[in-house]
Formats: structure tokens, C-alpha cells, sequence
């Protein structure tokens, strides 16, 4: 009890400082905005993005005339002509797909989870949900304590939580496609503010959080040694994520440069929900804008829905409906219809996001250049959940090892994470094997 | 066999031997001794003691109760030997359809035979945070607010029966820590710390405000709380009301000079007069004294009135009826006349300020005598200055002299006898004006005038005798005459008369009209009912508290230089404190040796002061935190409390927000985030705390905390007895916070949340499935199962009722007339198309495609959800006739006819789709149908294998409720009972299972029978420490 409380008091990170004046009253978004350490800036460092789509594709109208360089666009990918030269359209690609009954690769939610991850899931109800660590989350850990978030997880769509009773399998595994461990998904900010403020508000402040986050440790500590093993792992968890914060925190002291507020002008989302999901979606592709622009962090994944979504498409065009309701077809042109203008609509929210990073210079490069945007879908047609030959698009030149502008054919039943491992290499991971990988993805250069 | 077999296999998934409660040992070991060879035959190649693909080893099993401990693993057994997936197809060597059935029956047996009871284990159970409904309910309670802060919250995780309070899926995320963090923190702002009601929130963020404005507001909601009753009280007019007040007040006077309060008010309410205008004139009267005489107020009243009445008061003993009743009359007559102009304060001091409008030319300056004579009426306007627009300033002695009325004389900066002036602080008095009354003077205003100020004083000689009214303006004002309202009126610093004249105001500015005329804060304090008595107390000990910053703030910023004022008042030393570090501080002033020692001495007690409230607080945020935790604090939690809250505030002058950081401290504490049970270690299983059965209790029955009454029980330790127990689950069960049952419970056993999220129709298909709609659909769920709960009805309701509750777009939606407006009542259904939750369109929406409807879906729902039954996914691969199944020209029953005919496919459709088929009447959104469309009518008539039809919802209903109700109900016990423990069931958890249905069978099926079984049950009840060797993981 003393030792901590004087600890407390010496290590100065204390109450008395918030305490003092003003700091304690003041907002959770400050004006006061601590930026990116230069240096880090200076290598140019590569950045991994991930836009994931749910339920796949109308399927007829998204492969392209043709492949290599001239390849004729699709009706689908019509908006990549804006960025053509900046985007390779990937055909073929997918996760093993049989694995057996009790690993699934594909469907809604073992999909979804093991988009990014290339594992199968375990056939959970809930309590005990397994897949592997995810290509983004493989990265995140590479650039561990370079930036202020190893990595960024946005969404639009609350989670859900119950079992899907036709696949029995939990709808856990629906909600995110980036796993930190093989057995703990990571939870995603769906709150464009929030996201924000995380990356730019003072969130934690130098005020009172600091010696909040002192006082928790200290409590966590204390009970560490009553409770059982099985309970301390429960604390253990608990005691891990204060640290991180604590870790966010450390992190932002020492980095104290601020972003120039002209940046930020007219960035700063409304809190709550956005108005519209085209804003919702805007805003999102914003902040991951932003926080590669200032190298808050390097890996960014943004599910513009959650596995089975249902969001009403309606605003793009009044052939659309819900998301869901449109990938189960039927085949019927009229829904085919509207399904593939959604679809199209998605790659044009993608495409926007390629723009503001190819229109933000880094040297003689942009932010472009020194990235690897990946655009996909864990299904083909949302009809028949199919999940060979998945709809998958990579921007980017990876500070020039990949060379985009085209659309390539592989082998039928290659495996995506082939890509992945790719990728991964590209972005400096010695590895040479990434889940069911059989090799690198060759003619990406 | 093989015909009625998946009837039995799904009876024995269901019900765990509901026939045979006798453990038969020696016949387990019989029938293990005759399937050992079957599995060794078939099986052993890939499962045994070498090789355990899958985790399978068939040769670790030896006895009953291995096979019970691995129970998921012998149902998959099961399940892949009756769907023929094992032995996988590529081996030769296969068994008979008599070897599996053999095999099958054996284990089905085994399961169905087990002695239960005899196992006595607990369960583990795990250390679970607060799920985001768990989070939001115990804020609400703890807090009194519905902040609802985990709406921004990550999901939960799920698992178990099914129910996002599973503690095995409860992880925990740098995401999420950062949002209790910053939830912390928003909570702790709507947080005030209150001396009377401890630690306090409201909806809006607590104000931060200065330790000053703090005691303004706590002493303006004492002014608040007496006009809340003032303003309730009839109209009364001074001038026109008071006289059946006077003889009352008088004989009251006279008989009781120093009446009580409560003798007062009883003597109005007897009189039927208005207490606080009756006790106000008995003050009048019985108050009356020589002082207020000399007060000289008004010379009428002192002398018509006022003197008669002395004089009767004089001779209180022997006064005669006769002369009361003459001044009686010469008071009735007179009074109204000296009863003087409103809107008047005295001063003490008194300065004279205007603002002045641009452009203007003239000030002028009043000086009336109150029209109470002029004699000794003189004043000095000293200081007197005019600021301009640039700062600058010019001082009123310079202005140039328009114009002056009155008789009285004026002389620039000495008196009449051409004495300069002094003043008794030996300040220099300068740019001053002596100044007779009655005057009115007019002076010329410098061009960009902006304001003018000065400080008035009576001349020595006048001082305590005078009375007079000054009036500035930079408008035309008349002449002074008699008194005018809105006025300050100045009676000079002698103290005698300064304090006469104060008292004689409280004694009769009501009776004047001044404020709030006919009410008295006395007799409303006599009045007061208990809630009010508690207010009033609140706020006074609300007043005390922002005292406490007021001195704190005094000893901060007042040092001894203030301090010689602060001698001279007369008032308590702590009140005093309180105000004058409110007030400016006054020049600075040497301490005698005296002034010293008093200085201290104030110090001493205001410090004492201090302590007291800090005690207080600090007991305060010790509730609070016991609260926070849902338990006593233990030793070194309370310490911990303490030191943080010293801490906090030793270093800020605000203690609010010293409480606010304490708060916030409490909230990201692991013992409020999580559900923490004491341990106590060396038993293996021992009985919880009755701290933790209070806590189990509201998490199950209210997903929130314990509330007073069983935070009492525990404390007292009773709530361990059966008969205690039972009437707090009964208690709960009535509270309106039980419909987290409905919310938390149904929604999630019975699937119909997901109308809330996942599942979303069609809606270019279906326009009219609204936000609306939807959200009709999910409060008739709720409510249904609400009234379940709270009327203790029988838990087939959920399969069948005679009511639902609905309202008019509902009731639209369903064909039901007669139902208007938006506001959900219960309906009497007239019909049977609808009642239980099987025909509510939030079931039926959310067992649909977007596009249509599935009797697959819908019969694999009936069978998971209702009666326990389980189906293995769909294989992979699957060649599925898209074409056929997407005809919308063919009923739904045709598309699906592959279901039947291939045998890959009806080993388990032919299980659920009938089940699903007899809910066709309903449409994808829960619409009531009797064509498809297709045109055709609508085949809602099922064959269940053997030979069972169902006719529709009715037949399906009726099945369920008879032929199926031991398996409804075992189902419902077993759900019930994961979500009460918050963990995966193990195979010993069947013996509360087994207990709950043979009491809800003993109850009518009455809901409360369920709970109370699973309450009183051993694992509801105890808990282990160590890991038992009993579960399968």
C-alpha cells in the first residue's frame, strides 16, 4: 500500500499535475494534438491497408476482358480506371477450402475470420473460437512500438454475438477479420470520432488518466495474488491492455510534435453516428488517410460492413436494397442488378481512398507508393456463398517492389495466402511461410 | 427402427433420461463390455491410445463417468456414426446398420442412465467482466442515471447456451480498456459530491465551478426551495388583507411573547388565516421593542402605532380587553398608512451607480428624505467620478452644476462650516459633494461618458439619524418626494440604528409587500413533510459543505490582511469565514496581539470545520466505493480509497473534482469491471459469500447489481436461508428491472435479438417492414415474455398464449383491427393465427431469408431452440439444385423435396423442415398468408416421420406442448440455467436440469418454479477453487 502510493507520487506521474488547473476539465479532444516523431517519418515506411467488403460479389460483373496491362475493365471495377495505373486486379485467389466439416475457410462467419488469416476456424459456439494471427496483425507486431497504434481496426456495424444455428457455429466470427492471437479477435471502432480521438485527441492526456491508469495496475496487482490461476489469466488479459495504454501514453510524451491544426481543419468527425454511410465510410478512409500521413500507424483495416450485413444500399441507387438480401439473388437479374452497383459503389469508396494516398507526396513518392492497399471479399457470389476465386484488388507499389496497372490470372485455387506472405515479405517479415501458404505470389513485381 | 429412430435420437438429445433415475453400474459395464469390440473393430485405427486423430482416443474411456466428462465428444460420436461421416467413407471396413445402432443406443443409454446427483461439483467459474448490458444496467444503479456508456462498447463475446455473459468468451482488448477508461472518466463528470446524500450524479455534467459559485448556488437553492412553496400560496395583498390578521397575532403576542413555531402555525390554522402572513405580524408584535422605535423608520408608525402597542405590551398582566380592542382599532385604521413604498434595501454602505447611454448630455442626481422629514439628512457623495470610453476619468466635482432643486444647500468638497472631510479609516476623502436632501441635481455630462460612479456618506452629525434615498441616472428623474421604490435608502454607519433599522425590515418587509409577502420560511419549515424535511436538510448540509471550499479557498487567498474585518462582524466566526472569502478583500491592517491569538483560533475552528466535512466525504466515497464494488471493501481497499482521495485533495482546491478523480479510479478497478468472489482456498468446494450469492442473484435475475435490500440481507447473513432466499427471488421477480430476463435471457435463448442486427429482410420485397415495425416487433417479444416473468405464469406461454401485446402498426401488419396508436397494450387474440412466440413476427423474421421464408431454418430453430434437439452443419461441398431451389413457381415444400429423397440430406431434414413447414402460413416478415407466390394455397400441413401430421401452427403448437413438453422444458431449464451461471454446462449441470422440470411440474409450469430451483441449486451456490479433473476441458 505505501510503496505504491509513493511510487505514485515519484514517478510524477501523478494526480497532482491534472489536479492542478485546467487540464482536468477539459474535453477528451484536446487542442492540443502530438504528432509523429519526425525521423520515422523521414524512412518513408511502408504501409500495410486492408478494405474488406462482406458478402460478396456479383460475380458476372467483376472479372475484367483480358489480363496483363491492357486487360478491359469489368463494369464492377470501372472506378479503378481513375487509379489504373496504381492497381492490380487478382484473380483466382483463395483460402483452402477443405479443410473439413469442423475447420470452416468460407460462409458468413468462419469466412470472414479467416479472410485475413488463411487457418479455417474452429466450428465454435462461442466459448472457445480459434483461427490464427492475421496477415494484418502479423505486420502490426513487426512494427511494434514504432508508432503510436501498432495497427487500426475500423468497422461500421455493431457486433453480434449470438450463434448462427444453421451453421452452428458462433456469429463472434463475423465481427472482425484481424486476430491479434489465434484465439482473440480484435475488437473495432465503429464510431468515426472515437477512431479519431483515439489517433489524435489527447485521449489519455498527461492529466488524470495517468494516474488512473497507476491506481489500476496497482489494484490489478494487489488482486493478482488472491485469485486462482484461471482467474489471474482474466486479470492477466486485464492487466496487458492497461499496459498498452499505458505503453499509447508513453508513446505520445515522447513524441510531442504536434500536427499542424490545418491539417486536421474540417477532419474532425461529429461524434456519434455519421449520417449516412457514404459519410460513415468517407470519414473512415479519412482518418486511415490521416493516420498514415502522420504515422500514428502503418497497418489500417477497415470493414466497410460485418459479415451477412444488411445495410441498406438504397442511397446509391434505387435498384439496391439491403446488402444481404441482394447477395442472395436468386439469380434474378433485377437483384444482380442492384447487387453489382453496390458492389461498384465499394470500389469506388476504395478507390477514393487510393487518391488521397497517391495525392499525399512523401519525398519524390506519395503514400501510395510506399503502400499495399488490399481491397477484398471473403465470397464470390453472395448467393451461393462460393469462396474459390475471391474478389481481391492490391494498390500500391510497396516502395516499388510491386508493380501495379494490371490484372493477373493465376492458377485456378491459388492460394490467397500466397499474397499474404508476399506482402508480408515485402514489408519486411523474414518468413517463408504464412498459414497454408505454398510459396510467394509470383509476377507481382 | 430405422423409421422412428430420429424421433428417438432427438427425444434422447432432449431429455437426458427422463425415464430411469436408478444408476445402473453393472448394466453400463454389460453394454460398454458388448460395443468395445464394435469400436475397436471400426474405430481403433485412428482412435486409440497411438493414434487420437481429432483428439479421439477410444481406448481412454474406461468408465461411466469418462464417457460423461467427454459428453461433446460421444454426441459428435453420434452424430457422425448415424450420418454415416465415420468410418470415413474410404474405408473398407464399415459397420452394420445393427452395429450402430447398437453403438448408438448404448451411449444414448449411458447419458440417459447416469446417477447425476452423484457427482457434486460446482462448475468452474471463471472470472467474467461486466458484459456491455451488465456494464450499463450496474451504472444505472449505482449512479441513479441511465448513461447507457457501453453503447460504445466493443461487442461481447458469446458461447455456452448461447449468451453474451458466457465467461469463457469474455476477453478482454486494448480497445475496450481504453473505452472503460475514457467511460471512467465521462461518468465521473455527471458526479457531485453531496455532504448530505453522499456521492451524487445527475444527467448533466456536474458543473465545476469555483468554490465561490458553489456556495452562491447551494444557498440559491435554499431560496429556491422556500419560493417552491411560497409561490403555491394564495394571492395576498398587504394593503388590503392584514386586518383579520391583527387581533389573532396580537392575544397571541400578549399571552405567548416567545411562541414556538409550531404554536404559531397551529394558531393560524386554527384562525384559518395564512401562517406565514399570521406569523409574521405575531413577529410584528411580539418583537416590537423601543429599538425599532428608535429606529425611526417612519414617524407614523412609531407613533400611532407603535407606541400604543409598547405600552400595552408593557403591562402584559393587567392590560384590559378595552384597550387591546383600541389598539386593535387604531392599528387597523393606521397601519395601512405607514405602510411604506416596496422595493427598498438597506445598506450599510452604499454606492451610487449608472451606466450612461452614448450620446448622453445630462446626469442627473437624486437625494430624497424618504418623506420621513429631513432633519439630519445629509450626506457626502464622495469619490465621485465619471469614467469615459478611453479610460479615462472625470471627477464630478469638475463637471459643470446645470441645475439644482430643493432648498437644502450643496457645497464642493467641505461642509457647511468649511471643515474638510475626513472619514474614520483615515482615508482620504476627496472630489466628494456635501449634499442636503430633498435635491435633484443636474450636471453636464463630458462627451464619451460611459459610466459614473460614487460612494455616499452621512455627515458625522447625521449619522444613525438620517435617512435618505440616492438615485443616479443619465435619464430626466422628478424630484424626490416621500420614498421611492427601487431604491437604496441609507441610513448612515452608526451601528445602533443600522441594526434597528435591519431588524425592523425583517420584521415587517413581508408585511410591506417586499419578496414573497404571505409566506414565512418558518411555517412552511413547521409544515414540511418528511420528503421535504429530507430536502431541506440536503440543502442546508449542501450550504455547510460549499462552505468548506469557501474556507478553504479563504485560508488559501485571505491572509491576515483581511482578517481585521473579519473581527469586526459579529456573525459566527465560520459563516463569517465562508462570506468574507467571498467578499473583496479589504486593505491590509496590522494584527494586534489579540488579533493574533483570535486569528488562530478561527484558523483552529475552521479547520476543525474542514475535517468534519472532509470526514464526511470521505465516509461517503467509502459507501460509494463498497457500492462500486458490490462488497465490503477490504482492509487495504478502504486505504486505498482514502490515500487516493487525500491525495486528490491535498492538491486541488476543488474537492469535486478530487471526487471525480476518485470515481473514476474506482470505475477502471478490475473489482468493479469484473465479478469478483471471494476465495477462500483449501477447500475444493465451498459455498459463496453472501456477498457473492447477492451478486449472483442480480446479474441473473436483473443483469445489474444488488440493490440496498440484498446488499442488507448479506450483510446480516441471512440470505443463505431457503426462506429469505425464495421471497428475494420472488422480489426480484416483481421489480420492474427483471425485464432484463426478457432482454438479456429470451432474447438470446429465443433468437428474436436478432431482428435488432443480423437479421434484415428484403426491403424492396417488403416496403412496409419499417424501423418502426421492427421495433414493435421486438417490444411484443419482450413484453410478452416480460409478463411471463412478472405474473408468474406457466413457461408454455412462450409456446402458446391467448394474449400479445401490440400496437397499431403491429396490429396492421398482423390483420388485427382495433388497435391504435403507437403506445404497445396487451391484446386479447381472437383468433388462432397468432399467440406465443411462434407466430410473432420477430420470431418469424429472424428465422427467414431476406427474401423468403425457411422452413429449414424456421424447423432447425424449433428443434435447437425449443426442444434441445441437435443437427449437425451441412457437409461441405454440397451440389445444390439452384434452379429448382429458386422457383418461385413451385411451392416451398417442392424446392425443397430433395431434402426427403436423397438420404444424405434426410437423415437431418427430415427432422426440421416439417417442423419449419408448418409455419408457411407465415411470410418471410411475419405476414399471415393463406396463397404463396406461386398463387397456390398455402401447404402448411407436415409429416413427421412416423406418422405424425402437423396441422399448421395450431398442430405444431399442440405437438409441442404435449408430445414435446418434457422436452421444451428440460431445454428452457438447461438455457436458463447456462445464462444463470454464465459458463458452458457440464454433464453434471443435467441433475439441476432434471430437478428444474420435475418442479416446474409441480408448479402449474409456473416461470418462478425454474428460477428458484436453479437459485437454490448447488452450483448456483457454491463455487470450486481448483480446477475439478471432472470437465472435459
Amino acid at each position: 500500500m505505501q510503496t505504491n502510493l509513493r511510487n505514485w507520487t515519484l514517478n510524477r506521474r501523478t494526480v497532482l499535475k491534472g489536479l492542478g488547473g485546467v487540464t482536468l476539465g477539459l474535453p477528451w479532444m484536446e487542442t492540443m494534438l502530438w504528432g509523429a516523431d519526425k525521423k520515422a517519418i523521414d524512412k518513408n515506411p511502408l504501409r500495410l491497408g486492408v478494405i474488406y467488403q462482406p458478402n460478396g460479389i456479383n460475380p458476372y460483373e467483376w472479372t475484367p476482358q483480358g489480363t496483363g496491362a491492357d486487360y478491359k475493365t469489368s463494369k464492377t471495377l470501372r472506378p479503378l480506371e481513375a487509379i489504373r495505373s496504381e492497381v492490380l486486379i487478382l484473380s483466382n485467389l483463395n483460402h483452402d477450402l477443405k479443410k473439413g466439416r469442423d475447420r470452416p475457410t468460407s460462409g458468413h462467419y468462419g469466412g470472414t475470420s479467416n479472410f485475413l488469416v488463411g487457418n479455417g476456424v474452429k466450428r465454435s459456439m462461442g466459448s472457445d473460437i480459434q483461427c490464427g494471427v492475421s496477415v494484418d496483425q502479423m505486420a502490426a507486431l513487426h512494427m511494434a512500438d514504432q508508432t503510436l497504434l501498432p495497427s487500426l481496426e475500423l468497422s461500421t456495424e455493431a457486433e453480434w454475438t449470438g450463434v448462427d444455428s444453421g451453421e452452428r457455429i458462433t456469429q463472434l466470427y463475423g465481427n472482425s477479420i484481424s486476430w491479434l492471437t489465434p484465439s482473440t479477435p480484435l475488437a473495432r471502432e465503429r464510431y468515426p470520432r472515437l477512431a479519431f480521438d483515439r489517433l489524435f485527441g489527447k485521449t489519455t492526456g498527461l492529466g488524470d488518466t495517468r494516474s488512473v491508469i497507476d491506481l489500476t495496475l496497482d489494484s490489478i496487482n494487489g488482486l493478482m495474488k488472491k485469485v486462482n490461476q484461471d482467474d489471474r489469466h482474466r486479470l492477466d488479459e486485464y492487466l496487458t491492455s492497461v499496459r498498452s495504454l499505458e505503453k499509447k501514453l508513453e508513446f505520445n510524451e515522447k513524441n510531442q510534435r504536434p500536427v499542424s491544426a490545418s491539417l486536421l481543419k474540417g477532419r474532425i468527425p461529429e461524434p456519434g453516428k455519421a449520417k449516412s454511410h457514404d459519410e460513415h465510410l468517407s470519414r473512415m478512409i479519412d482518418i486511415m488517410t490521416l493516420a498514415f500521413q502522420t504515422d500514428r500507424t502503418r497497418v489500417a483495416t477497415f470493414m466497410m460492413g460485418r459479415s451477412s450485413s444488411g445495410i441498406d444500399f438504397s442511397f446509391v441507387d434505387k435498384k439496391c436494397g439491403g446488402l444481404h438480401g441482394m447477395a442472395h439473388h436468386a439469380e434474378i437479374k433485377e437483384k444482380l442488378d442492384g447487387y453489382q452497383i453496390a458492389n461498384q459503389y465499394t470500389v469506388k469508396k476504395y478507390v477514393e481512398f487510393l487518391q488521397k494516398l497517391h495525392a499525399i507526396k512523401e519525398g519524390d513518392k506519395s503514400i501510395l507508393d510506399n503502400s499495399m492497399i488490399l481491397y477484398g471479399n471473403n465470397m464470390r457470389d453472395g448467393n451461393s456463398h462460393t469462396s474459390a476465386n475471391l474478389p481481391i484488388l492490391l494498390a500500391g507499389r510497396a516502395g516499388g517492389q510491386i508493380n501495379p496497372g494490371r490484372h493477373i490470372e493465376y492458377p485456378e485455387n491459388t492460394r490467397l495466402c500466397n499474397l499474404y506472405l508476399t506482402m508480408l515479405k515485402n514489408f519486411g517479415l523474414n518468413i517463408d511461410q504464412f498459414n497454408e501458404s505454398t510459396g510467394i505470389l509470383p509476377e507481382l513485381g | 427402427m430405422r423409421n422412428s429412430s430420429a424421433l428417438t435420437r432427438l427425444a434422447s438429445f432432449a431429455i437426458l433420461g427422463l425415464f430411469s433415475p436408478l444408476s445402473l453400474h453393472a448394466d453400463f459395464q454389460q453394454g460398454f463390455d458388448e460395443v468395445k469390440p464394435i469400436l475397436e473393430k471400426y474405430c481403433h485405427d485412428c482412435h486409440d491410445n497411438d493414434k487420437h486423430k481429432g483428439g479421439l482416443n477410444f481406448e481412454k474411456f474406461k468408465v461411466e463417468k469418462d464417457i460423461l466428462i467427454h459428453l461433446q465428444q460421444w454426441f459428435s460420436v453420434i452424430d457422425q456414426v448415424e450420418t454415416g461421416v465415420m468410418p470415413p467413407e474410404k474405408k473398407k471396413l464399415r459397420p452394420s446398420a445393427e452395429e450402430k445402432i447398437k453403438l448408438v443406443s448404448w451411449v444414448r443409454k449411458t447419458i440417459d442412465e447416469f446417477d447425476y446427483d452423484s457427482v457434486k461439483d460446482p462448475g468452474k467459474f471463471t472470472l467474467r467482466r461486466l458484459n456491455k448490458a451488465e456494464y450499463n444496467n450496474t451504472i444505472r444503479d449505482l449512479t441513479g442515471i441511465d448513461l447507457k456508456p457501453a453503447q460504445y462498447f466493443s461487442g461481447d463475446g458469446s458461447g455456452g447456451e448461447g449468451f453474451d455473459n458466457n465467461a469463457e468468451g469474455m476477453t478482454m482488448l486494448p480497445l475496450m480498456v481504453e473505452k472503460y477508461f475514457k467511460a471512467a472518466r465521462d461518468i465521473s463528470r455527471h458526479a457531485q459530491a453531496s455532504y448530505a446524500d453522499g456521492i451524487q450524479f445527475s444527467p448533466e455534467l456536474s458543473p465545476t465551478h469555483t468554490p465561490q459559485a458553489y456556495l452562491v448556488t447551494a444557498k440559491r437553492n435554499l431560496t429556491n426551495f422556500y419560493n417552491d412553496f411560497f409561490d403555491k400560496l394564495p394571492k395576498y395583498s398587504p394593503r388590503k388583507d392584514y386586518k383579520p390578521y391583527l387581533m389573532p397575532a396580537m392575544k397571541l403576542a400578549l399571552a405567548k411573547p416567545k411562541a414556538s413555531d409550531r404554536e404559531i402555525y397551529d394558531a393560524a390554522i386554527k384562525e384559518k388565516l395564512m401562517p406565514g402572513v399570521f406569523y409574521k405580524w405575531y413577529i410584528a408584535f411580539a418583537h416590537a421593542d423601543e429599538d425599532i422605535k428608535s429606529s425611526r423608520w417612519d414617524s407614523h408608525y412609531g407613533k400611532w402605532v407603535l407606541e400604543p402597542w409598547l405600552a400595552l405590551q408593557a403591562k402584559r398582566e393587567s392590560f384590559t380587553d378595552d384597550e387591546l380592542k383600541k389598539v386593535h382599532a387604531d392599528f387597523s385604521e393606521k397601519v395601512r398608512l405607514s405602510i411604506p413604498a416596496t422595493g427598498m434595501m438597506i445598506k450599510t454602505s452604499m454606492e451610487v451607480k449608472t451606466k450612461i447611454k452614448e450620446n448622453a448630455k445630462v446626469l442627473y442626481i437624486s437625494v430624497g428624505d424618504m418623506g420621513d422629514g429631513h432633519e439630519f439628512d445629509h450626506i457626502v457623495l464622495h469619490q465621485a467620478q465619471i469614467k469615459l470610453k478611453d479610460g479615462k476619468v472625470v471627477n464630478l466635482v469638475d463637471l459643470e452644476l446645470i441645475e439644482k432643486q430643493g432648498k437644502g444647500q450643496i457645497h464642493k468638497e467641505k461642509f457647511p462650516d468649511g471643515k474638510t472631510f475626513t472619514s474614520s479609516a483615515a482615508k482620504k476623502i476627496e472630489h466628494a459633494y456635501y449634499i442636503e436632501a430633498p435635491a435633484l441635481l443636474s450636471f453636464k455630462l463630458p462627451p464619451g461618458a460611459k459610466s459614473f460612479t460614487a460612494t455616499m456618506g452621512m455627515e458625522k452629525s447625521a449619522q444613525g439619524k438620517g435617512s435618505v434615498q440616492v438615485y443616479a441616472s443619465d435619464e430626466k428623474i422628478p424630484f424626490p418626494k416621500g420614498k421611492h421604490t427601487h431604491c437604496y435608502f441609507y441610513s448612515g454607519p452608526g451601528m445602533v440604528s443600522v441594526e434597528a433599522a435591519k431588524k425592523w425590515w425583517v420584521i415587517y418587509s413581508s408585511l410591506v409587500g417586499y419578496g414573497k409577502g404571505a409566506g414565512a420560511k418558518e411555517m412552511v419549515n413547521v409544515s414540511l413533510d418528511e420528503k421535504n424535511k429530507k430536502k431541506l436538510a440536503s440543502i442546508h448540509s449542501e450550504i455547510e459543505f460549499a462552505k468548506r471550499e469557501a474556507i478553504q479557498n479563504f485560508f488559501t487567498f485571505v491572509n491576515k490582511k483581511g482578517f481585521a474585518k473579519l473581527l469586526k462582524t459579529k456573525k459566527g466566526a465560520l459563516p463569517a469565514l465562508a462570506d468574507l472569502s467571498q467578499k473583496n478583500r479589504a486593505a491590509p491592517a496590522k494584527l494586534s496581539e489579540q488579533d493574533q491569538k483570535k486569528w488562530t483560533e478561527l484558523k483552529k475552528s475552521a479547520e476543525a470545520f474542514q475535517k468534519k466535512i472532509d470526514d464526511n466525504l470521505h465516509a461517503n466515497l467509502l459507501t460509494f466505493a463498497t457500492r462500486t464494488f458490490r462488497r465490503p471493501l477490504s482492509k487495504e481497499e478502504a486505504q486505498m480509497v482514502t490515500a487516493v482521495y487525500q491525495k486528490s485533495i491535498s492538491t486541488t482546491d476543488n474537492f469535486q473534482k478530487a471526487v471525480q478523480l476518485v470515481i473514476q479510479s474506482l470505475l477502471t478497478r478490475p473489482q468493479f469491471l469484473f465479478r469478483f468472489e471471494d476465495d477462500r482456498p483449501g477447500k475444493s468446494s465451498q459455498r459463496i459469500s453472501d456477498y457473492a450469492l447477492a451478486n449472483r442473484l442480480s446479474y441473473f435475475l436483473w443483469s445489474s447489481m444488488p440493490d440496498e435490500t440484498l446488499m442488507r440481507l448479506a450483510a446480516e447473513g441471512k440470505l443463505q436461508e431457503d426462506k429469505v432466499l425464495e421471497a428475494q427471488v420472488r422480489r426480484m421477480l416483481k421489480d420492474p428491472k427483471s425485464i432484463s430476463l426478457a432482454q438479456e435471457f429470451a432474447s438470446q435463448w429465443l433468437g428474436f435479438r436478432k431482428i435488432l442486427g443480423e437479421k434484415e429482410p428484403d426491403l424492396k420485397l417488403f416496403p412496409t417492414y419499417t424501423k418502426e415495425l421492427k421495433d414493435s416487433m421486438y417490444q411484443e417479444a419482450i413484453l410478452s415474455f416480460d409478463q411471463l416473468v412478472k405474473q408468474d405464469k406457466s413457461v408454455l406461454q412462450i409456446i402458446d398464449s391467448k394474449n400479445t401485446f401490440l400496437n397499431e402498426t403491429l396490429a396492421k401488419h398482423y390483420g388485427i383491427a382495433g388497435v391504435k396508436g403507437k403506445q404497445m397494450r396487451k391484446v386479447d387474440l381472437k383468433n388462432n393465427h397468432r399467440g406465443g412466440f411462434l407466430s410473432m413476427g420477430s420470431m418469424l423474421v429472424a428465422t427467414s431469408f431476406p427474401g423468403r421464408t425457411s422452413p429449414v431454418i424456421r424447423g432447425q430453430w424449433i428443434l435447437d431452440a425449443l426442444i434441445g434437439g441437435k443437427v449437425p452443419p451441412a457437409p461441405d461441398g454440397l451440389v445444390i439444385d439452384r434452379a429448382k431451389l429458386n422457383n418461385e413457381s413451385l411451392s416451398i415444400k417442392e424446392r425443397l423435396a430433395e431434402h426427403r429423397n436423397n438420404p444424405n440430406c434426410s437423415v437431418c431434414h427430415e427432422r426440421m423442415d416439417p417442423l419449419g413447414f408448418a409455419l408457411e402460413n407465415f411470410d418471410a416478415v411475419g405476414r399471415f398468408r393463406s396463397k404463396g407466390k406461386n398463387g397456390k394455397p398455402i401447404d402448411s400441413v407436415s409429416d413427421l416421420n412416423g406418422g405424425l401430421k402437423l396441422q399448421g401452427l395450431v398442430g405444431l403448437k399442440q405437438y409441442l406442448k404435449t408430445t414435446k413438453q418434457d422436452a421444451f422444458l428440460h431445454q428452457m431449464a438447461q438455457k436458463n440455467l447456462g445464462f444463470a451461471l454464465g459458463r458452458s454446462l457440464q454433464y453434471y449441470d443435467e441433475s439441476v436440469i432434471r430437478a428444474s422440470v420435475a418442479n416446474l411440474k409441480k408448479n402449474d409450469l409456473r416461470f418462478s418454479a425454474l428460477v428458484l430451483t436453479i437459485v437454490k441449486s448447488y452450483p448456483f451456490r457454491y463455487r470450486r477453487e481448483k480446477g475439478h479433473l471432472t470437465d472435459a476441458n
